[in-house]
Formats: structure tokens, C-alpha cells, sequence
């Protein structure tokens, strides 16, 4: 018997024991411990099935600190985001005597499957990946619309303030200034944890009045702030007012593909987490039982699960309502059900 | 390198910041990214154009490698999502070699290579950007220095 547990006192990973799997940071170094051995204590060989996610070496003999009888101190080095399987093998292509999955930036979703099956490995691995960068996507893409329309109102909003003579322009200016610093702010925030590391990849330094006073002056009329009259100043003081309320187009559009992107990662993944399901003996164990006829009217039907998600892709869903892929889907899904109530 | 005042924009009505390109004589070149011509300059290879989006609150910056014949040879962009910026603080160092600011309180230094290198993949998440694609060859390097 072996198994992969975790070190008391390491707080670079972290272990999920109803899945038997570890998660962990891009970039992180973490120790876990391998207990036990093979049959008659033979020393497993380890492996891991992606080393370009996850590296994993035997460091027992190179610390100074022995974990205890029978544990070896294995180093994970997590290289990229992605999910693998980590297993101690009874020789380097023997059986695997133990497993364990490895989440690197993401939280595994399902515990590593009973055997080595690359197929197995990589359908939940994509699953779980899929569904984990879905709901990435889908969170940005929302925080993204929220942050166009407010930018937009904020900037109309202090328009008619100065139109209907509440707000001077410079006040105005100052007013559209704070607001949108902060909504720049509050957006990267909100941003899910993989958009806040996009996001936050330059140091966020908002700009000044100042500093906009004198590009926008130095843009429109080649002088600096200072030299202008005052008809000129509030001509500056309005523009930046009004690009106040532009948000770039070009990530707009980016996150809008993001968007779409991500539900029909979470359509794929649902497909796959289906077909999983229904395959005659899935990588999780998991037996389905039945007739033959049953087990290929489901895996027939995780077929078309995942035709339809890989399908949806590139579509917006909500288009799918009452268009003739909806009919389809709703088609697919009587035909299911009576096909089913039939080989029953 | 040396500025100069030979091209100019108009601006297209694309929903992306786009505009016409016009050199010397009203003669069009293309359709290049960015709506506002920040700086020009004569280098050894060609000319040198830098463009901005317009959008100082969330602004990206194009610079574009022309050669004498005004052909585009090479495109690399600058932008953070949720990042504001403004091009300036500009310090030209050599003929190939130039530096100035963009975020706030960063440093960028571009450099022309007389011959160009691979870059093989793209660099997710990174604010530096090669429209015209990873895997070829370029002679712009953008680097942040500080």
C-alpha cells in the first residue's frame, strides 16, 4: 500500500482529501510526503503525467530533514496552470501503486481516475480545467460590461451636470477623473483571480487632472495648460470629461470573446463531465451497469453533449432560445428520453 | 534618430481606434491602429511612428517600424487592461534607441535591431504585444527597464 499525503507544516499547497488531490500556485515549490511502497516494499518509482504543469522529485536524500519511517519527501514544482496526476509507480511503466491530482492554479474538481489511462487523465483534467477557466471568462466578461456601461453613465451624467450649469467644467473634470481611477480600480478587483493576474500585470498608477490637463492641452492646441485662455482650459476640462466615458474597445471586445468563450467551455465541460458519467466504466470508478443498448444510447448522448459544446463555441448562447439550435437541442432531448423509455 | 513631421492620421469610423495613414503629399498609406500621432521620428531604417488609442483612462500604444519606401516592416503595441496610460517623458538615446514612460511610474525602452530576431511564443498576459503575430521575426524590442 502507498499513499500521497500532505506535510504538517507546508503551507505552499494545499490538500483536498475528499479527491485525493493537492492545488497549488503557479510558480510554487511544495513538499508532500510518499507513504509506503509496493507489494513487498519495493521502492515506487515516481511520475508525473505532465511535467509541463507539474515537476515531481524524490528530495528525501538531499534535506536534512526526514519526514519519519516509510514517508519520502517528494518536491512538487508547479511549472504551469493545467491539471495532472502525479502517481508512485511499481517501476517507471508498472502499475501505479498511488495517485494523487495536482491542480496548479485551479482547484481540481474530481479525484485522479483508478488507472493510468491517458484518455481517462486527460478528460478529466480538460473538464476540470474547462469548467475552472469558465467561470473565469464568464466573471470577467460580466465585470468588463459593468465597467462600460458605468464609465459611459458617469461620463453622460457629469455632461448634463455641466450642461445644466451644476458643476463647473473643472470640477467637472475633477469629478470624472476620481470616478473612473476608482472604477478602474474596482474592476480590476473584481476581476476573477486569472483577469486580476492579466490585470494587474503593470503597476496601476491612475492619472492625475494634471497630468491629463496638460496631454490634452498640449493634443488640441500645441501649448501647455498654463497658456491658454479660459474658453480653451474648459474646452481641455470637458474633453477629459468626455474620455472619461471611452473605455479602450479593444479589450471590450476582448472580454466579449472571452465571454462567449467561457460558456462554451462550461457547455464542453458539462459534456464531458456526462460522458464521463455515462461511460460503461468511467475513469472514476464509477459502473454503470445496464444493457449494452442503454450504455450506447449514453454514450451516444454524451457524444452529441459534447458536439453541442464544441459547436456553441464560438456562439452566444442566449441566441439559442427559440433559434433553430434550440429546436434542435429540444429535439435531441425527446429523442433521448424516448429512445431510453424504449430500451428500458 | 531625429523627429520629423511626415505623417499623419484621420481617423477611421471603425469600432476598433483606427486611422488612415498620410504621409507627405496626401498620399495614403494604409490603415494602421491608433487614433493619435504621439511622435515620428527619421531612423537609420526608415521612419518611426508612434500612435495612441486616444483613450488616456485605458490607452494603448502602437509603434510602428517603416521603411524609406513607407512599407510597415514591423508593429509592436503596448497596453494593460484597466490600466491607464500616457506616452511621455521621452528620452532619445542612440540612433536605434529610445525610451520614455507609459503607466505611471515605469520606464520602456524600444529598440531597433538591424536584424530581426524570432519571437517563438506568444507571452500571455503580458502588456507587450506583436500584432502581426509570435513566431516570426521582428526588429522592434519593446522592454520595461524600469
Amino acid at each position: 500500500m502507498a499513499d500521497f499525503r500532505p506535510i504538517l507544516d507546508e503551507s505552499r499547497i494545499t490538500y483536498i482529501p475528499a479527491i485525493e488531490s493537492f492545488a497549488m500556485d503557479p510558480g510554487a515549490v511544495a513538499d508532500i510526503a510518499l507513504w509506503g511502497g509496493g507489494p513487498t516494499g519495493e521502492l515506487l518509482a515516481l511520475v508525473s503525467l505532465n511535467e509541463a504543469i507539474v515537476e515531481a522529485y524524490d528530495v528525501s536524500y538531499v534535506t536534512a530533514k526526514p519526514l519519519g519511517d516509510n514517508l519520502r519527501r517528494i518536491q512538487l514544482t508547479a511549472k504551469n496552470i493545467g491539471q495532472t496526476v502525479i502517481e508512485a509507480r511499481l517501476g517507471v511503466t508498472g502499475p501505479a501503486w498511488a495517485r494523487a491530482g495536482i491542480g496548479v492554479g485551479i482547484t481540481p474538481s474530481a479525484a485522479p481516475s483508478g488507472h493510468s489511462e491517458a484518455l481517462d487523465d486527460a478528460i478529466i483534467a480538460f473538464e476540470s480545467t474547462a469548467a475552472n477557466f469558465a467561470q473565469r471568462f464568464i466573471r470577467d466578461a460580466r465585470v468588463r460590461e459593468n465597467y462600460v456601461a458605468q464609465a459611459k453613465q458617469v461620463s453622460k451624467e457629469i455632461l448634463d451636470e455641466v450642461n445644466s450649469g451644476k458643476l463647473s467644467p473643472e470640477a467637472a473634470a475633477q469629478k470624472a477623473v476620481d470616478m473612473r481611477n476608482g472604477l478602474l480600480d474596482a474592476s480590476r478587483l473584481n476581476n476573477s483571480d486569472l483577469g486580476r493576474a492579466i490585470s494587474e500585470a503593470e503597476k496601476a498608477t491612475g492619472k492625475t487632472i494634471e497630468e491629463l490637463m496638460e496631454k490634452y492641452a498640449s493634443e488640441r492646441f500645441g501649448q501647455e495648460f498654463a497658456q491658454l485662455g479660459a474658453a480653451e482650459q474648459d474646452a481641455v476640462f470637458i474633453e477629459i470629461v468626455r474620455a472619461a466615458g471611452r473605455p479602450s474597445p479593444r479589450f471590450t471586445k476582448l472580454a466579449a470573446i472571452g465571454g462567449k468563450a467561457g460558456k462554451g467551455l462550461l457547455v464542453v465541460s458539462l459534456a464531458f463531465a456526462a460522458y464521463s458519467y455515462f461511460r460503461p466504466s468511467g475513469p472514476r470508478g464509477r459502473k454503470t451497469g445496464g444493457r449494452a443498448r442503454r450504455r450506447v444510447s449514453r454514450k451516444f448522448s454524451g457524444r452529441c453533449c459534447v458536439w453541442l459544446g464544441l459547436r456553441s463555441w464560438g456562439t452566444d448562447l442566449r441566441w439559442c432560445r427559440g433559434s433553430c439550435w434550440g429546436h434542435c437541442v429540444r429535439s435531441w432531448c425527446r429523442f433521448n428520453v424516448r429512445l431510453a423509455l424504449a430500451l428500458n | 534618430m531625429e523627429p520629423v513631421e511626415v505623417f499623419s492620421l484621420i481617423p477611421t469610423k471603425d469600432a476598433l481606434p483606427r486611422a488612415r495613414l498620410i504621409s507627405e503629399g496626401a498620399r495614403e498609406l494604409g490603415v494602421i491602429d491608433g487614433h493619435v500621432l504621439e511622435a515620428q521620428y527619421h531612423v537609420p531604417s526608415g521612419y518611426l511612428l508612434v500612435t495612441s488609442e486616444g483613450n488616456p483612462f485605458e490607452e494603448g500604444l502602437h509603434i510602428y517600424l517603416l521603411g524609406d519606401d513607407f512599407h510597415i516592416n514591423d508593429q509592436v503595441a503596448l497596453s494593460a487592461i484597466y490600466h491607464s496610460g500616457i506616452f511621455g517623458d521621452v528620452a532619445i538615446s542612440r540612433d536605434e534607441c529610445f525610451e520614455f514612460t507609459f503607466f505611471g511610474n515605469d520606464r520602456w525602452r524600444l529598440t531597433i535591431r538591424n536584424t530581426p530576431r524570432m519571437h517563438w511564443l506568444p507571452k500571455i498576459g503580458s502588456s507587450v504585444r506583436y500584432p502581426s503575430g509570435w513566431f516570426r521575426r521582428h526588429y522592434l524590442q519593446l522592454d520595461r527597464v524600469q
